[in-house]
């Protein structure tokens, strides 16, 4: 591994607010070239905010504080113009959505559309719609060259997000961010788009941001993870260790609700206990103690990060012993 | 010899014709069910699993008497379903009950929760108002809301909640069968785990039959007792829910057994290429 290297991407801090509230609290997260590093969380967790803020693309009323650092190119990407970011997107980092459907124009034949990515970054006309159809072929569309000719609502949802998956490889991003691209398909075409976005990523030895909710889609494709919850990083480390030897208590209670073999003796699931609260409702303190089987007083100050870096580790006051009887996945 | 069986569909085929697209030509036809065939017993919790476009939600139709199949026999407690008109359809507005994917939408959102939960009861004229009221709280109470809730409209609620808000209104008339289309798969993975033992709780305080319909594997192998498996409009294996999944023998099913992450397999450290199960 490449672990000596400085990283493609580096986020320090980041935040982000909707004027007094805090969606986003204090990010810290690093990849480095060829690294697969996956971001869960439950809805509402502030999974999707954090992909948008790396990009600049926050909605009106949003705004992020911290530090986005993209190796090699922009010094910062927080504050940066939208002229630079421009440049930065679909060239430098690509992102795919998890709703191919609104990523595509419906009007434009999808061939165009992946020439279109880099006729933007400034290939010939001609050199990127050979390129496009040759990108269609890498992400096992069949018959790529009469297949750019269709228009998106003439393709499934499983091959119109592998147009989205090309135009976002189109010019070789150094990062990929992928946010829930597999979830709105079929379990066998989740299994294709899986295999083609870790594919793509090491062909091109990019790094990948991979957000989802399901447990078992991040175990499949990346090798570290970090758990987010109330807009907060609770827990990081590798996959294996986060999800074999759980040390926060949400994390935990994720992988017990999440496994569907493990019940209790009447025979029911493991739940966590209440709701994800909405924004801004989340308890001061650690803001998972409301819900937490293991909150004392203490928590409600905010649980400083143990570990040995950013990458590894946890933040709370009561974390289960790393060789405790873990819950087997 | 098993039980009469309390749900039967026989041979049933349904088409489609897409709408036309020449003036010369009737639409193209689209065979939505080809043949199938299965039976629920008293008791039984039965799964129907298939992705998108297998025609799982038409044979959904056709069971709860929505639409009529184009060939075919539909039974419901010993009762044809098919071709009656909706006046005689009323036996089964009372005995079989449908929950949906997305309580959002399934739920009207100008009305208060005790008003949702008592309409099937109003719709059916069953019992008056006290009665109604009365049995609007027990509903409540068994899916686990308090009688607050009753006040309330469900922009209130979070997904979980409004879910458990429809198996209320389900419950209402005191059906025997249950009908669940796709009922966790919007929710995250914590709701999802509360509202599948809700589910489990419901179905055997109340006694009920169990139809869950779900492109979501586990999910099934968790709740069923019994699964069919459908493709492209036809049943292509059924069986015991744990046979099924260890030892599937069409080719189909063994493609999306396969296609299925998990946890254990990915720490194991199966990669999304083996899910493919290209070589």
């Amino acid at each position: 591994m490449s672990a000596s290297t400085s990283p493609v991407l580096a986020v320090d801090g980041l935040s982000v607010q909707a004027g007094s509230t805090r969606l986003v609290d204090g990010v810290d997260l690093q990849i480095r070239r060829g690294e697969r590093v996956g971001l869960i969380g439950e809805s509402g967790s502030g999974k999707t905010l954090t992909a948008l803020g790396i990009l600049g693309l926050l909605p009106d009323g949003l705004h992020a504080t911290g530090a986005v650092r993209l190796a090699g190119v922009a010094p910062e990407l927080l504050g940066a113009s939208e002229r630079q970011l421009a440049e930065v997107r679909g060239r430098h980092v690509a992102m795919v959505f998890q709703e191919p459907m609104t990523a595509l124009n419906p009007s434009m034949r999808v061939g165009a559309q992946v020439a279109e990515a880099m006729t933007i970054h400034g290939t010939g006309n001609g050199a990127a719609a050979r390129a496009a159809i040759e990108l269609l072929g890498q992400v096992r569309l069949p018959d790529p060259a009469s297949l750019a000719r269709a228009y998106p609502h003439q393709l499934s949802g499983g091959q119109r997000q592998r147009v989205v998956l090309a135009i976002a490889l189109a010019n070789d991003p150094v990062l990929l961010i992928c946010d829930e691209p597999s979830t709105a398909l079929d379990v066998t075409v989740q299994a294709q788009v899986l295999d083609l976005v870790v594919t793509g990523v090491e062909a091109r030895d990019a790094a990948l941001l991979f957000i989802t909710h399901d447990l078992a889609v991040v175990a499949t494709v990346c090798e570290r993870v970090l758990v987010l919850y109330g807009g907060r990083v609770v827990e990081a480390g590798t996959v294996h260790d986060v999800l074999t030897a759980p040390r926060h208590p949400y994390t935990r209670g994720l992988l017990a609700a999440s496994d569907l073999e493990q019940v209790d003796d009447r025979g029911r699931l493991v739940t966590i206990p209440g709701s994800v609260p909405s924004a801004g409702r989340f308890p001061a303190g650690c803001v998972f103690r409301n819900r937490c089987p293991r909150a004392t007083v203490e928590c409600e100050q905010v649980p400083p990060w143990t570990g040995p870096d950013r990458d590894t580790g946890y933040a709370c006051f009561h974390p289960y012993d790393a060789d405790a009887a873990e819950p087997q996945p | 010899m098993t039980p009469d069986p309390i749900l039967s569909v026989r041979d049933v085929h349904r088409d489609y014709r897409r709408p036309r697209t020449s003036l010369r030509r009737p639409g193209q036809v689209v065979h939505a069910l080809r043949g199938v065939s299965l039976d629920v017993s008293p008791g039984e919790k039965f799964g129907i699993v298939g992705e998108s476009g297998s025609g799982k939600s038409t044979l959904l139709r056709l069971i709860a008497g929505i639409e009529a199949p184009t060939s075919g026999a539909v039974e419901v407690l010993g009762q044809s379903v098919v071709g009656r008109p909706e006046r005689q359809l009323g036996f089964l507005r009372a005995s079989l009950q449908l929950v949906f994917q997305d309580p959002m939408s399934s739920l009207d959102p100008r009305m208060r929760v005790r008003d949702i939960v008592a309409e099937p009861l109003v719709a059916q004229r069953s019992g008056d108002r006290a009665w109604r009221a009365e049995r609007v709280h027990e509903v409540l109470t068994a899916v686990g809301l308090g009688a607050e809730a009753a006040d309330r409209y469900p922009h209130q609620f979070s997904g979980g909640q409004r879910q458990r808000i429809s198996l209320a209104r389900a419950l209402a008339p005191g059906p025997s069968i249950l009908v669940a289309d796709e009922p966790v798969s919007a929710l995250d993975v914590s709701l999802r785990a509360q509202v599948l033992n809700v589910i489990i709780d419901l179905v055997e305080t109340f006694d009920l039959t169990l139809v869950f319909v779900s492109h979501d594997l586990a999910v099934v192998r968790h709740v069923c007792d019994r699964v069919a498996v459908m493709h492209d409009g036809c049943v292509v294996e059924q069986g015991p829910t744990a046979e099924l999944y260890d030892a599937p023998k069409d080719r189909y099913t063994q493609g999306l057994v396969r296609a299925v992450p998990t946890l254990r397999r990915a720490l194991a450290g199966a990669t999304a290429h083996d899910l493919t199960g290209r070589s």
